[in-house]
């Protein structure tokens, strides 16, 4: 009875970068894949790493503005040689603390064959101040969680700037 | 009175320095045994020496690994939100496809 009190308390207590946690499983699945991301950056780490980013680099600049208003940064991917590495109980315990959190909303979600796209965000007075991707594909499944504000717009120019980004780890 | 001043007298009476004095002082004070031996100064300078060197090497060191640390940092920084923006867009992607194709094609698609 304590213990269901202590639950139910828990799950109503606000998310922070601490209480999203991955999974013990993802270990597992970080032995079984042929390339894995495991990046942890708390609030120092991305300050320090704030001090080594250009501010004249464009793709580099855009990153300093992003990364400064950050209090914590994570990802965990994972991309497999053949399909059917993971299950759908490997990425539910990070389903259930989102989805239960309080201020978290899902705001994209897209099934399509061996497929799952969701995207979950933490809104404080109209602004996004938190955001999880959990990108579930046959052969790869990433993770992200991004505490604290995030702008959107400022994120998707990323994806045409040319950066400097070292090659993840190889197994 | 007179014995107090005569005694005064004796004892403040000029002396004159026994013979060899003023050679014997100047030969002592240029006398080795007088001087630090050079050695003395050397160690010092040696000791004093390491020390800085020691100094700059943990500086150095210091510098180098907090150097490598931001340098990590950026590295993940930098990858961390370029998976991010990639799989945000690749999720605009599938969104604007699926939607595209209209609910009747299927798998279920939720956008706020």
């Amino acid at each position: 009875m304590k213990n269901a009190i202590a639950l139910i308390a828990f799950s109503l207590l606000p998310l922070s970068a601490q209480d999203v946690k991955f999974p013990e499983s993802f270990d597992k699945l970080a032995a079984k894949a042929k390339e894995t991301v495991n990046i942890n950056l708390d609030g120092s780490m991305l300050q320090l790493a704030g001090n080594f980013l250009s501010g004249q680099k464009s793709g580099e600049a855009t990153v300093k503005q992003l990364a400064a208003g950050l209090k914590g940064l994570y990802v965990r991917s994972f991309e497999f040689a053949e399909d059917g590495q993971y299950t759908d109980a490997d990425v539910a315990p990070i389903r259930s603390q989102l989805a239960g959190a309080k201020g978290w909303s899902k705001i994209v979600d897209v099934a399509e064959k061996n497929e799952h796209t969701e995207v979950y965000a933490r809104s404080e007075a109209d602004k996004i101040v938190g955001m999880a991707v959990i990108a579930a594909e046959s052969r790869e499944l990433t993770v992200v969680y991004v505490d604290g504000p995030i702008d959107l717009a400022r994120l998707s120019k990323l994806v045409n700037l040319d950066l400097d980004v070292a090659a993840p780890a190889k197994k | 009175m007179n014995r107090l001043e005569e005694a005064l007298r004796d004892a403040l009476r000029r002396e004159e320095a026994p013979g060899g004095f003023t050679e014997g002082v100047l030969a002592r004070l240029s006398s080795p045994a007088a001087r630090p031996a050079p050695w003395v100064w050397l160690r010092w300078a040696l000791v004093t020496t390491l020390s800085l060197l020691l100094l700059v090497a943990v500086q150095y060191n210091t510098e180098r690994r907090r150097r490598a640390e931001g340098e990590r940092a950026k590295a993940q920084v930098l990858t961390a939100l370029r998976i991010t923006a990639e799989k945000l867009e690749y999720t605009r992607e599938k969104t604007t496809r699926a939607t595209s194709r209209g609910p009747a094609a299927g798998r279920p698609v939720n956008t706020i």
